[in-house]
């Protein structure tokens, strides 16, 4: 039966909520049944956000059981590691290495080995939407990124990019473009 | 036609809309708030009104009822706590236009100080409960709802929680907004005026109700049967329900409940067709408690299949079903991300400075400035419910703590604090209350307070208020010099009695939303 679960790990501000909101449409729009999930209030001032995005032929539970998303998509590397739980051993993880702010001193270089050691697929999402002329199109750079990965047909992405971004449309869509090749060229 | 992804919250809305309501009331609180957004936004036209707390929000309703209109009333499971005056004896005079309440309880308290669980309430009221599984089940069950009110001439709950109201899938609306029913008025004080020689009857005949509201539940659409294996079968409610079907093999028997009382002789037939049964429910023992009374077979929360608190996942329904579940280790020793304030709110330098004069007590208060507990500023002693700033840097005073300091927002100052700021100046009290005003309800996203000139509605400020009671106080810009804030603040201690202090500086993060 087919079926993704994918969990969004990141910080308040980045866009979480809609990358996940982006990906269910999609979905939808290709016929498949959809639960979406999200935590707001305290979680939005500075602190963790996660989004849950369950798509197949039939979805009960708006909750991803832990050992078992197919796809751990991170905004943030740290955001991503304190989610690692979620990820199946099967499963990938797409995450940007560009960091969110945070008041706390920590190594980044310590985070990133970390990351590269679970074998974390790990893109300069933040530089590339920089590249675009839009910096908070970071998560629709993981969108174009996972969009490699799904089996859901390019203008889809597009139909759906259109008619839900209003703001910086073009920006968007070459994003989304860059990080769909960014993977290509790592993987 | 076609389905849109909805949340639970929105679906809530969407149905009561659909019912024909006359009215929305509310007062913002996650993961309820958006319900009410949700009426505003709609394009239909529909009268709302954020009341000043849940009490009064409650009370519009049933005054709405009382002219024979439709209401809907959401609030946080929180918020029902000061609702719950108008609420448990509306169900004594019972309404007339179909009144339904729709809480949002927060499992896990995500965004809450505690997890209560709203069932109780419907059963301390004694009144009608219905409890969705998805959003499809939200809109049908907020339309069914109103029908269930009026025809019982009760306000029935509708209970949420957190992964509902904020968990979105497809639903399809269905039909056209029902016509509104008739406006009118029929004086009857036996029903309406609750003196004791009324409140005695009418606590028999609400008595009387029970059977009704158990037959009603008893051949609800929204419990359902399915009797297969023997062996094994679940009971579950709500959203629990969804995370136990995830788990389905299509042999073990379920049971559904959707509303409360429960459908009991459904449960009985249940009880004695499977010989080992799982009750998987969110929040208190409720379903669980009811039939462990009356059979041995029951397994849930009381034996410690599941834990006691925080909310229910499909993890813990797997490893209670002993499913293979072996998730990773979490990663070890990450960097902590603590909640703080936005960069740029004033919020931030009011409470350096005041972590810099180190009073013997801040008593806080419910709403973004209780983030104050946390690094860098540690400037929070005590956070407990709505208002409790000020009543409890009373009890300070009173017992002879000099100036213990109340931090409260503006919408909680008009919310709850308003009694305690009567008393403080009534007794003289020698407390020094800090007014964090960011002249909106920023927690929740950003909802006018009574003070708000939006929509030319009266505003009512602060400073009204506190010359009318006789109130010391003065008004603090945050975003000037340090040492300027440091003398204002001092100069307020000095003064005996109780103070007032207003720092005000408007929600940037409420000002970029709506910039965009």
């Amino acid at each position: 039966m087919k079926k993704i679960d994918l969990v969004i790990a990141g910080v308040g501000g980045q866009g979480n909520l809609l990358l996940a909101k982006l990906l269910s449409l999609v979905a939808l729009e290709e016929g498949w049944d959809v639960k979406r999930s999200e935590i707001k209030g305290l979680a939005q001032r500075g602190g963790s956000v996660l989004s849950q995005v369950r798509m197949g032929e039939k979805i009960w539970s708006p909750l991803i059981q832990l050992g078992s998303a197919d796809f751990l998509l991170g905004l943030d590397p740290v955001e991503a590691l304190r989610n690692f739980q979620f990820l199946s051993p099967e499963g990938k993880a797409l995450v940007s290495s560009n960091f969110a702010p945070n008041p706390i001193k920590f190594s980044e270089e310590e985070v990133l080995e970390k990351a590269r050691s679970l074998k974390f697929l790990l893109i300069p999402a933040l530089d590339l939407a920089k590249k675009v002329g839009s910096p908070q199109s970071a998560n629709i750079v993981i969108l174009g990124a996972l969009s490699n990965f799904l089996p859901f047909s390019l203008s889809t992405f597009e139909k759906i990019m259109k008619e839900n971004l209003k703001r910086l449309q073009e920006e968007n869509l070459k994003a989304f473009a860059l990080g769909r090749e960014e993977i290509q060229r790592i993987s | 036609m076609p389905k849109v992804m909805m949340t639970g919250d929105e679906a809530v809305a969407w149905g009561a809309i659909h019912a024909g309501i006359t009215i929305s009331t509310a007062y913002p609180g996650t993961p309820a708030s958006e319900i009410q957004e949700t009426v505003a936004s709609s394009g239909t036209g529909t009268n709302y009104v954020w009341a000043a707390n849940e009490k009064v929000a409650y009370e519009n309703a049933l005054g709405a009822s009382y002219a024979n209109q439709r209401a809907l009333v959401s609030m946080k499971h929180i918020g029902l706590n000061v609702a719950a005056d108008p609420f448990i004896n509306s169900a004594f005079t019972g309404v007339n236009g179909g009144l339904v309440l729709a809480v949002g309880d927060d499992p896990s308290m995500y965004s809450s100080q505690n997890e209560q669980d709203s069932r109780f309430y419907a059963q301390f009221a004694k009144t009608f409960a219905m409890e969705p599984s998805d959003p499809q089940e939200a809109y049908e069950m907020t339309k069914e709802a109103f029908e269930i009110s009026e025809m019982l001439h009760l306000p029935v709950l509708l209970r949420l929680v957190t992964r509902l109201c904020y968990g979105e899938s497809p639903v399809e609306l269905g039909g056209e907004k029902r016509r509104e029913n008739e406006l009118k008025i029929e004086r009857d004080p036996k029903r309406w005026v609750v003196v004791p020689s009324h409140a005695r009857m009418l606590h028999k005949s609400l008595n009387e109700k029970q059977k009704v509201l158990e037959e009603i539940s008893q051949n609800s659409r929204f419990n359902s049967m399915i009797l297969k294996s023997k062996k094994r079968g679940i009971i579950a409610s709500g959203i629990a329900y969804a995370h136990a079907m995830e788990h389905w093999d299509g042999e073990t028997s379920i049971l559904k409940i959707g509303t409360y009382p429960l459908p009991m002789k459904m449960v009985r037939e249940f009880l004695d067709y499977c010989e080992e049964i799982f009750v998987v429910e969110e929040g208190e023992p409720i379903i669980e408690r009811a039939l462990a009374q009356i059979s041995p077979k029951i397994h849930g929360k009381l034996d410690g299949t599941f834990p006691r608190q925080w909310e229910m996942t499909p993890d813990l329904v797997a490893k209670a079903l002993r499913l293979p579940y072996s998730p990773p280790s979490p990663i070890a020793d990450l960097p902590p991300r603590y909640p703080t304030f936005c960069p740029g709110c004033g919020y931030n330098f009011t409470f350096k400075v005041l972590k810099k004069l180190n009073p013997q007590a801040i008593m806080g208060d419910i709403g973004c400035y209780s983030l104050a507990v946390f690094p860098p500023f540690e400037a929070m002693d005590t956070t407990v419910c709505m208002g409790a700033s000020i009543g409890m840097a009373l009890g300070l005073a009173y017992v002879g703590v000099k100036k213990p300091v109340a931090v409260i927002g503006d919408s909680t100052f008009f919310h709850a604090g308003l009694p305690a700021m009567v008393d403080a100046v009534h007794n003289n009290a020698d407390i020094l209350v800090l007014i964090m005003d960011n002249e909106l309800v920023a927690m929740t996203g950003g909802q006018p307070t009574p003070a708000s000139a939006e929509d030319g509605k009266t505003p009512v400020t602060l400073e009204q208020i506190l010359t009318g009671i006789g109130a010391t106080f003065d008004v603090l810009n945050p975003y000037r010099p340090e040492e300027e804030l440091i003398a204002k603040f001092r100069e307020m201690f000095e003064k005996p009695g109780p103070v007032v202090l207003i720092s005000r500086s408007p929600c940037i993060t409420e000002a970029k939303r709506r910039a965009k």
